[in-house]
């Protein structure tokens, strides 16, 4: 077991990889009550093609989260009436990357650890509970589909990307899940839920050799080696469609608009893209830039819209979204807002307070435990120290963010979704 | 625990200090009586006095000051606890212990919300109109996207048909025909009001000592202000008269099933934590009979679960259920609601709703967002300190829950189907 120090951010924790290949890492709290713990599986909505044995593999949509919820379900009964028992909250969820479980706790920490790896570790399906679960992620789904929100956004991503699996909701739709069995679902456990595609992260005022013990103890000795995943052929720049349309009972029009951007890098390089890509999209149209103003004052935004790099494996872009009576008018003077700035450049006044505002709200953002161990497995999955990120905005230039929000932000590049009110 | 300092008449500080966080935070909250005639000019307010000041006349210049103050947030707050408005401003910002040496930023932040509140942006001695219209959109907006969200929806038509005629009625950011009948004039004339005859509430927690923070807040209030406040209280209906059932149709692909309730106890009446604890066995936690025998046993919906109007005496149940199962989806809550009012109990069940209590109290310790919410919430009705709960839910037994249950008397039932339903 490591000790790391992260003098920078006030921050200590200790480390421990251990024998199956499963990364441990506890971030000290002291004088809370909360005792929280994550374990995030490398294994998300997207990776339903993959290569095993020499064998390709095309799971349904939607399955990840399917084995995220029965996941719960163990041969002595359901966790979550164990973990109320041991007085804990548990939850869970699946993003387009990965599936993670996490508990929060006061009392009987060591229980409700040992009881979260078993369930990671314990898969338990029956044709009956696997069927009897099929009704209640379909009214999940409906729910989805009712949400503009949701909706708007996925279909930005269906418009931007040709083959990349964040073309599919994360749920799946009521159809494909139909298809989702007990054998598919061991399947997929059997090739992902390893130690080795885990990480464990754990925060409060526990006991950092205690957690490494536990964790040696619950989860199994050795991993075998995991499935090649397939994202499809890489992604040319273009998106597959310039604009989509769909019209649900909501009182504005909402819209989420998309730029593509190449692949980031591994490790260091990836949070580096992500911190030039924020920095970019904050210049171009964040709070505190002319444009913003400009198209608040107009009214074509509101303080609900909001603008950022995101990435999900290689499937990168800087998106904006908000209500807006015409979201044609806000892409076009976003594009020309961008060969403003190619022309002209922006001040260095303005990069250096962007940066200081950023590095200000990351470190206020280390009271969360949830975002503390949400980041440190995202990053983790990366390749890098998430707890490294003021070295990662120190070594951030001006230099970068143009260049980058020159080559990105152009009109080909660009998709617009539209959720449109009924007449 | 807090240490309330009485800054001026009407003006209390709540000061918490704490050195477990990286973030400071205060929120300043301007009393008012909630009702239909000044719901909208409340819920304005504090998003006009953002716009802009005389030293930061518009949304870029106050953003780039926030920025150099390390990414401050600062927002407006729009609150409603039973029939009290709370109106103000909600800060949170980095804790001056994390600044290189020498910087500090609580009192760039103070001096921040003085400027807010007292020195406008003004056109001939009121405020701007465009910013007013600006904002006048924006809220008008936000109350018909009320709409987006199917949940929040249902919940808030049924609140508007069960509470008919009683403040509570009015929805926390009021009607957009009332907005649109604001004026530049009629909002300035609220402002002095509310700036003149409001009890002020701050919470603050951060590592400063109460007397510090009462130098800094000191500075920010004016003590020309008037020596009687509006007062601001809840009626409370403890029983419904009658059971009143309503539908609407809607282009949804899940129906959404609302059962409010008049539960006859509020947070400071000494039956409340029989009522905190009863409703999560009942409807409140992951161990609730609406969860395991509703959800999970027959797979009747994606969510059923119930909370409280703690200030109102209210309980909501609210439920995603597929159209064709609302007699059935009903029947079962009103099963359980049964079962409840009958004591059937079993030990498991209370003993794991007070652990889920138990343990949602005491992390809200872990948290300035949720310790404001909780003292602020004490400043309108003193419900007592969280170890005061702690004790008094220890002490509960099943027959107090089963008393608590009998109070419950379910008011409107509000169903939210598909068109064609």
């Amino acid at each position: 077991m490591k000790l790391l120090e992260f003098p920078r951010i006030g921050e200590r924790c200790y480390e421990q990889r251990l024998a199956n290949g499963m990364t441990v890492r506890v971030v000290p709290k002291r004088g809370f009550a909360r005792k929280y713990a994550f374990i995030a599986v490398d294994f998300g909505a997207i990776d339903t093609s993959f290569r095993q044995g020499g064998v390709s593999v095309r799971m349904p949509d939607g399955i990840a989260h399917y084995l995220e919820h029965k996941m719960f379900d163990l041969p002595e009964g359901n966790a979550d009436g164990m973990f109320a028992a041991l007085g804990a909250s548990p939850n869970a969820f699946t993003s387009y990357a990965m599936t993670a479980y996490h508990f929060s706790c006061a009392e009987h920490f060591a229980d409700n650890l040992r009881l979260l790896l078993r369930m990671v570790t314990t898969p338990y399906f029956t044709p009956e509970s696997v069927e009897k679960e099929r009704g209640i992620i379909t009214q999940e789904i409906r729910m989805y589909e009712d949400s503009a929100e949701q909706r708007v956004a996925e279909d930005l991503f269906a418009a931007l990307f040709r083959e990349h699996p964040v073309r599919a909701s994360i749920a799946g739709t009521a159809e494909s899940i139909g298809d989702i069995t007990a054998q598919s679902l061991y399947d997929c456990f059997r090739a992902f839920y390893q130690p080795s595609n885990m990480v464990l992260c754990v925060t409060g005022d526990v006991d950092a050799q205690e957690v490494m013990r536990i964790a040696q103890e619950m989860t199994p000795k050795t991993a075998s080696e995991l499935p090649e995943r397939m994202y499809g052929t890489p992604e040319t720049m273009l998106p597959v469609k310039t604009r989509t349309l769909r019209r649900m009972e909501i009182s504005m029009p909402t819209f989420a608009l998309g730029f593509k951007c190449e692949p980031a890098g591994k490790g260091a390089e990836s949070m580096r893209r992500e911190i030039i890509g924020d920095i970019a999209a904050e210049i171009l149209v964040g709070e505190s830039s002319p444009l913003y103003q400009r198209l608040y004052e107009e009214g074509l935004i509101d303080g609900g819209f909001s603008v950022g790099y995101e990435s999900v494996k290689d499937a990168c872009l800087i998106s904006a979204s908000g209500d807006s009576e015409d979201p044609e008018a806000v892409l076009r003077a976003i594009l020309q807002e961008a060969e403003r700035i190619a022309d002209e450049g922006f001040e260095e006044e303005l990069f250096r307070r962007l940066k200081k505002s950023a590095l200000g709200r990351r470190t206020r953002d280390l009271d969360s435990f949830e975002s503390i161990c949400y980041r440190i497995c995202a990053y983790r999955f990366d390749g890098v120290d998430y707890f490294t990120f003021p070295e990662a905005y120190a070594s951030v230039t001006q230099e970068d963010v143009q260049e980058f929000l020159t080559n990105t932000i152009r009109p080909e590049r660009a998709a617009l979704s539209v959720v449109q009110p009924k007449k | 625990m807090t240490k309330n300092i009485e800054l001026a008449p009407g003006v209390t500080l709540r000061a918490l200090q704490t050195d477990k966080f990286k973030t400071a935070c205060f929120s300043v909250n301007f009393l008012r009586p909630h009702c239909r005639q000044t719901a909208a000019l409340d819920a304005l307010l504090p998003s006009v006095l953002l716009r802009g000041t005389e030293r930061f006349p518009d949304i870029r210049s106050i953003s780039m000051h926030l920025d150099e103050l390390y990414g401050t947030s600062f927002g407006t707050l729009v609150r409603r606890k039973g029939e009290v408005k709370l109106t103000g401003f909600y800060a949170d910002f980095i804790d001056d212990a994390f600044l290189p040496e020498g910087e500090g930023i609580f009192a760039a932040v103070t001096d921040f919300l003085r400027e807010t509140l007292y020195r406008p942006l003004t056109e001939n001695g009121c405020f701007c109109e465009k910013n007013v219209e600006g904002e006048k959109q924006n809220l008008i907006n936000a109350i018909e996207s009320d709409l987006n969200d199917k949940r929040a929806y249902a919940t808030a038509r049924m609140l508007e048909k069960m509470c008919e005629g009683e403040p509570y009625g009015t929805p926390r950011l009021g009607y957009a025909q009332d907005v649109r009948a604001i004026t530049p004039q009629s909002l300035w004339a609220h402002y002095q009001t509310v700036l003149q005859t409001s009890r002020i509430e701050i919470f603050y927690a951060g590592r400063y000592s109460p007397e510090e923070a009462a130098a800094q807040f000191s500075k920010v209030f004016s003590d020309d202000r008037g020596a009687t406040f509006a007062a601001a209280a809840t009626q409370v209906r403890r029983k419904a008269d009658r059971v009143r059932e309503i539908s609407e149709s809607m282009d949804v692909t899940q129906g959404k099933l609302v059962i409010g309730l008049r539960t006859g106890i509020t947070v400071s009446d000494p039956d409340y934590p029989a009522l905190l604890l009863l409703n999560a066995v009942y409807g409140g936690s992951v161990t609730s009979k609406l969860f395991l025998n509703v959800r999970e046993k027959r797979s009747l919906c994606y969510y059923a679960g119930s909370s409280l109007e703690k200030y109102k005496g209210l309980m909501l149940i609210s439920s995603g259920i597929a159209f064709e199962n609302y007699e059935t989806a009903k029947q079962a809550i009103e099963q359980e609601l049964d079962a409840c009012r009958n004591g059937e109990f079993t030990d498991e069940e209370i003993e794991q709703a007070r652990r889920f209590i138990s343990f949602a109290l005491r992390s809200t310790m872990d948290s300035p967002a949720r310790l404001d919410e909780f003292y602020i919430g004490n400043a309108i009705s003193d419900g007592g300190d969280i170890p005061a709960l702690l004790e008094k839910l220890n002490a509960l037994t099943a027959d107090d829950l089963r008393l608590a249950a009998q109070k419950l008397s379910v008011d409107t039932i509000y169903f939210l189907k598909g068109e064609n339903a």
